[in-house]
């Protein structure tokens, strides 16, 4: 008999004796979980499904290629995550530590970027965009270090929006400084590029940086925040850095993982949460379809809003104005992801060099307004951001590796129920064209790709499609994360789910402000006991 | 039930269903207008209605008031949620007054809610809040209908109504609870209401039989018509704080003005009509979390003065603490009672207030225990 299979045979009694639930094994779950379970705390992490990972998970084509959905690079798993929950002693480690980037052009013209902006600076043949550019980066790197008190995750209770958050930041800073930031948190990326004279092809790639996985189009109030976000980011320890890590990012999961049960952590798959138990406003526990419970003062949720709050808490014990919130109206655009099997690929030093980079097709401003304006209507534009990596070659350092696939990410598209063949396929052939213009050198096998849509993640793990919709501006996503982490008023009741993150991608920011929220509530009710 | 404060510049306001009734007996022909609808103030002298209302009967229209029906197997946790009033836990044919909170607890107004049957409630406010209703109704099974112009809504009060009733061939709700049933050949639903501290019954039947139960109760039950002004009098002796006069509602607070002036129920005076105890309700967890935390006090004083104004100012120990939102001269009393909103911090008992000119200066002022404070001491000796 195995764990799960031992621990899910005691279903049906009420367990007591532990000091917090963690409900859903996503990457959030579990490093909530490894938080608590660290900090002595004797936690239970349920998972509904078999699966541990959330949306992340290993796949097998039906050629055989093994893949990875969910994410292909990391921009900001969270330094502080990775340092404190020891991750690196648990099996995290970079096969790319800072992605060379090369930006392609609807022209065919291409823009080589070293991993980092300010290296990148210096490689510019253009002199006078190089001084713009300096500029440019500069302002920008000092800016997103400042703000990134506002890309954290607002704690449970703290009710304050991002501009007062970044009204702290900005304290102490000089006064140029401080307008800047200003400036920076109200304008449009349009706007900002213009203003520091960048370039076209310039503004294209940082265009294609800032809007990708982003609700907003670059015309957009506040939309260039959404860039000094991933730059207020540290992946590898690099801030702005993209970076593979090695095995992609199940890897992470497992690492985080590895760091949950090291800090015994009782980890139950495939068991459903039929209910978060409330008494006199305060979290009890959680109780199973099958009646049986599992006694604890803190519950925090992994899962998205919807199905915590509606669906474990329950509409009858949600104030009103916040079941609004639940309700509003998520972006019409979604990205998708895309593995493509190549033909024919020519293995000489060139390619090679090139396998190494992330490859991005950058759209012109026209263009990308023009894209988010068909997807927001519901039509698949004609041209999309796409980043296109080779994991296979990320991941091997020593370049035995199978040069056969590559991984993209594509945006903006319809945001579409996973049922929609028609659809689906009118979007893969968009995809697939998108990739042919860019990178014209590759011969594609004649399956067409697989397509996985953010719908197809969301079904995955059994959430509403909306869950996995673009994200909206960052002042917005801030607003609803405060409101949302807040646990609806129930004591011991905390929430890191994807709402609770700002911006795309793994990041753990969420499970450690609500991990930390527990646990300093918990201080304070010992103390005041 | 109370009316909600006029409407200032609505110039030209529609007619309740019993506005002709009312207008044909109106001598004084003064009007205001409340939810958009026509209210009499005066039906002959405020003196007299206000006499007759503490010794007979009178009648009145309460058509200006937000009514509706609520139905479905979950019409009960929906009214549990929306207002503090114990839904749950009302027997067939039971009322229970309560407040609508928004989510920090604070006051969006006064309801009252009636079951009608195992699966239907009558839910009356001072005004009506469609979109509250529809948002606090997402994720459970029920329908809402806006009933407010469907019906027409009568009021009978004084230490006479039954009589009154009896007389008119209306039979009173027994033993406190609302009856359904065809009244005088109009099928008639009668629930007991109280109007300030006037017990009395509230009929509510089809728009289209308005006159019908009016006439018989003015020419066989001997009802006498009161207007808003006679009963702005009761009201205030009864301590039932007026929404948008003495305190500002919730939602238009956080909108409008700021949220300082939202008012937590404690603060009104009405802690009673929200338990944080008992059942679950839309924003008693905020409100569990602000006990302790009022910063304002809404009293009724007994003012030593023949008149007084909205805004005059409360002194306290030789400082201002705060102003006065509501007044009326009381015959029974014969002084000047009045609503004020005070600090928190202020003496309990004995107040100054400022004369308008000529005759500037300060009067005396003292507490006034009325029922609502009763209720709402004997709520905080409870709770303590």
């Amino acid at each position: 008999m195995t764990d799960t299979e031992e621990k899910t045979a005691l279903r049906g009694r009420i367990e007591g004796g532990f000091d917090a639930v963690v409900i859903g094994a996503n990457a959030d779950g579990l490093a909530a979980a490894a938080y608590l379970g660290k900090a002595g705390l004797k936690t239970a992490l349920i998972e509904p499904s078999s699966h541990i990972g959330g949306a992340v998970r290993r796949r097998a084509l039906s050629s055989g290629h093994e893949v990875i959905d969910g994410e292909h690079l990391l921009s900001n798993l969270d330094a502080d995550v990775v340092s404190e929950l020891g991750l690196y002693r648990f099996g995290l480690s970079y096969a790319a530590r800072c992605i060379e980037t090369q930006y392609r052009f609807s022209d065919g013209r291409l823009l080589d970027r070293a991993g980092d902006w300010r290296r990148a600076v210096q490689k510019l043949q253009d002199r006078t965009q190089t001084a713009a550019l300096e500029t440019f980066v500069r302002d920008g790197f000092e800016a997103a270090s400042r703000l990134r008190p506002v890309f954290a995750a607002p704690p449970r209770g703290a009710l304050e929006p991002a501009s007062a958050r970044a009204l702290k930041a900005l304290k102490g800073a000089p006064r140029d400084v401080a307008q800047r930031l200003q400036y920076f948190m109200l304008a449009s990326t349009d706007d900002v590029m213009a203003r520091y004279g960048l370039d076209d092809d310039l503004r294209a790639a940082l265009f294609a940086e800032t809007h990708l996985y982003g609700a907003d189009g670059p015309s957009e109030p506040f939309s260039f925040l959404a860039l000094m976000r991933r730059w207020s980011g540290d992946s590898a320890g690099l801030q702005g850095a993209l970076s593979f890590p090695k095995g992609g990012a199940v890897a992470v999961i497992e690492s985080l993982r590895n760091a949950a049960l090291a800090a015994k952590v009782d980890i139950r798959t495939s068991l459903t949460v039929d209910s978060i138990i409330i008494e006199r406003d305060t979290v009890a526990g959680v109780e199973f379809a099958d009646g049986g419970q599992i006694r604890a003062p803190i519950v925090i949720s992994a899962l998205g809003a919807s199905r915590t709050y509606l669906g474990l808490v329950g509409a009858h014990a949600l104030d009103i104005d916040f079941q609004t919130l639940l309700g509003q109206a998520p972006a019409k655009t979604a990205s998708a992801q895309m593995h493509l099997l190549l033909k024919n690929v020519e293995r000489d030093d060139a390619a090679k060099k090139l396998f190494a980079k992330r490859i991005v097709g950058a759209l012109s401003p026209e263009q990308l307004k023009a894209a988010f304006a068909a997807a927001r209507a519901g039509a698949v534009p004609e041209d999309l951001i796409i980043e296109a990596v080779f994991p296979d070659v990320l991941n091997d350092a020593s370049q035995k590796y199978n040069l056969e696939l590559m991984s993209v990410m594509a945006h903006p598209l319809p945001l579409i129920g996973s049922g929609d063949e028609s659809r689906r396929l009118e979007m893969a052939q968009a995809i697939l064209s998108a990739v042919k213009k860019r990178l014209p050198e590759f011969s594609f096998s004649d399956d067409g790709g697989d397509l996985v849509l953010s719908s197809d993640l969301a079904a995955a793990i059994g959430e509403h499609a909306d869950v996995f919709a673009s994200r909206p501006s960052v002042l917005s996503q801030h607003a609803r994360a405060g409101a949302l982490s807040a646990g609806a008023g129930v004591a011991g009741l905390y929430f890191c789910g994807p709402e609770a993150q700002i911006g795309a991608g793994i990041s753990c920011l969420a499970a450690r402000t609500a991990a930390k929220s527990a646990l300093r509530d918990l201080r304070r009710g010992r103390r005041a006991a | 039930m109370i009316f909600p404060a006029e409407d200032i510049f609505l110039k030209a306001p529609r007619a309740t269903p019993l506005y002709s009734a009312v207008a044909s007996e109106s001598e004084a022909n003064a009007w205001t207008s409340v939810n958009g609808l026509s209210v009499a103030r005066v039906m002959t002298s405020v003196d007299d209605e206000y006499a007759a209302a503490k010794s007979s009967a009178v009648v009145t229209d309460l058509g200006a008031l937000a009514r509706a029906t609520v139905a479905g197997p979950d019409a009960a946790a929906f009214l549990s949620r929306l207002t503090t009033a114990p839904a749950l836990q009302l027997k067939l044919g039971e009322s229970a007054r309560g407040l609508m909170l928004d989510d920090a607890g604070y006051v969006v107004d006064l309801a009252e809610v009636s079951r009608a049957s195992q699966s239907l409630f009558l839910l009356t406010t001072p005004t009506g809040h469609p979109r509250r209703l529809q948002l606090a109704a997402r994720g459970l099974n029920v329908e809402i209908a806006d009933i407010s112009n469907e019906v027409a809504a009568l009021g009978v009060f004084g230490p006479k109504a039954d009589d009154a009733l009896e007389k008119a061939g209306l039979r009173a709700p027994a033993q406190n609870l609302t009856a359904s049933a065809v009244q005088s050949g109009v099928e008639t639903s009668a629930r007991p209401v109280q109007f300030g501290v006037i017990p009395g019954v509230e009929l509510l039947y089809p728009r289209d039989e308005a006159l019908t139960l009016w006439q018989r109760l003015r020419r066989r039950g001997g009802a006498r018509p009161i207007g808003a002004d006679a009963l702005e009098v009761l009201r205030i002796e009864s301590g039932a704080p007026r929404p948008g006069v003495d305190f500002v509602p919730a939602a238009r607070t956080h909108a409008a003005i700021g949220a300082k002036s939202a008012r937590l129920p404690s603060e009104i005076g009405l802690p009673h009509l929200a338990p944080v105890n008992a059942g679950w309700f839309n924003g008693r967890r905020a409100l569990r979390h602000s006990a302790g935390a009022e910063t304002r006090r809404l009293t009724v004083l007994a003012i030593d003065d023949d008149r007084s104004t909205p805004g005059a100012a409360v002194f306290a120990k030789g400082k201002t603490v705060g102003r006065v939102t509501s007044c009326a001269w009381s015959p029974a009393l014969r002084r000047v009672v009045a609503f004020a909103d005070v600090s928190a911090t202020s003496p309990y008992k004995d107040y100054e207030i400022s004369v308008p000119s000529p005759t500037e200066g300060r009067v005396a002022a003292r507490l006034l225990s009325t029922p609502e404070s009763a209720l709402a001491e004997a709520h905080r000796s409870d709770s303590a």
